[in-house]
């Protein structure tokens, strides 16, 4: 049994669908802005392309998790999606739409937190701020390295 | 020496003694911060003070000298620039900092006498290199306020170069 939650931030990127998406399908781009990703390593098959898979490795609380994840879908231009295969199953998917001259970019994060962790996680108030602080920084990261 | 002047001294160089240690016997491509040695003695003599309230003691002339110079030190430490001493060569450094600064769109220019220029919407950063060994180089990094792209890219070289104390490593399955 586990718990799924849900992360969800909408935003507005001053550069074209085609050049937000190659950014972010680019496994190696990720430690450039999501703020607790220490490192991407191994990576298998083509940096952007779906199937592809890699080791991370995730700094909190004075500890580094490692695991690996895998590119599920890539559509260049419109939407990427990768999957954890270990420890706390999570689905980022990115999705893009043109606005103007510009994209609107939804980034969105499932995760699931077996039943039998939660007893050993901070509250929940404390894990959803967490979460939500770290959603903030990355949304503030990717305008600040792809807006125009 | 007075037991509370040795706890001065011990507590703070205890910490620089450790995060030297821990420096020279980790492995390459770590970094050991001047942010974070800061951080630690500041803490020390911090604790210093508490165990001096709860003694009711107070500083006695030398001892009161000794302790604002270790804070300012430690305060320009943690404040002040951002001084690592990497555990790579100074080329490697360079082409690290050349991969982030392509990740993140910074123009960036070599310096003749070991050092990158950054530009960042028309403002001018510098990274200041000074080679100490074939594996060792010093490095000066600019500490910009707020979180543009300078910050990102010094943010990024910290998790390439990672702090010198062991840290815990959970493999998920």
């Amino acid at each position: 049994m586990s718990d799924t939650r849900t992360i969800e931030r909408r935003f507005h990127i001053d550069n074209t669908p085609e050049a937000v998406m190659a950014y972010i399908a680019d496994v190696r781009h990720r430690p450039m802005y999501v703020p607790h990703l220490q490192s991407v390593s191994e990576i298998e098959g083509e940096p952007s392309a779906a199937g592809t898979r890699w080791n991370w490795t995730f700094s909190a609380l004075g500890l580094d998790f490692e695991g690996t994840a895998h590119c599920a879908e890539s559509v260049p231009g419109r939407r990427y999606v990768t999957e954890t295969e270990t420890g706390i199953r999570s689905t980022w998917s990115y999705d893009a739409e043109p606005a103007g001259e510009g994209t609107d970019l939804t980034v969105r994060l499932e995760y699931q937190v077996p039943e039998r962790a939660i007893p050993f996680l901070p509250t929940e108030n404390v894990v959803e701020s967490l979460r939500n602080t770290e959603a903030d920084k990355l949304v503030q990261n990717l305008k600040e390295i792809l807006d125009r | 020496m007075q037991p509370t002047r040795l706890l001065l001294w011990g507590g703070v160089g205890l910490w620089v003694a450790t995060s030297v240690v821990c420096f020279m016997l980790a492995g390459p491509r770590v970094a050991l911060r001047s942010r974070s040695v800061g951080a630690g003695s500041v803490a020390a003599l911090l604790g210093y003070v508490a165990l001096l309230l709860l003694h009711h003691r107070a500083f006695h002339g030398a001892e009161l000298l000794l302790f604002v110079a270790l804070l300012l030190l430690s305060l320009l430490m943690l404040v002040g620039w951002e001084l690592w001493l990497v555990r790579a060569g100074i080329t490697a450094v360079e082409e690290q900092i050349a991969t982030g600064c392509s990740g993140l769109f910074i123009a960036s220019q070599r310096l003749p006498r070991h050092g990158v220029l950054l530009t960042v919407r028309n403002v001018e950063w510098r990274i200041r290199l000074q080679p100490l060994g074939p594996r060792l180089t010093w490095v000066v990094l600019p500490r910009p306020k707020g979180r543009g792209k300078v910050s990102l890219l010094v943010n990024w070289l910290a998790k390439q170069y990672p702090g010198p104390f062991p840290r815990p490593r959970i493999r998920l399955k």
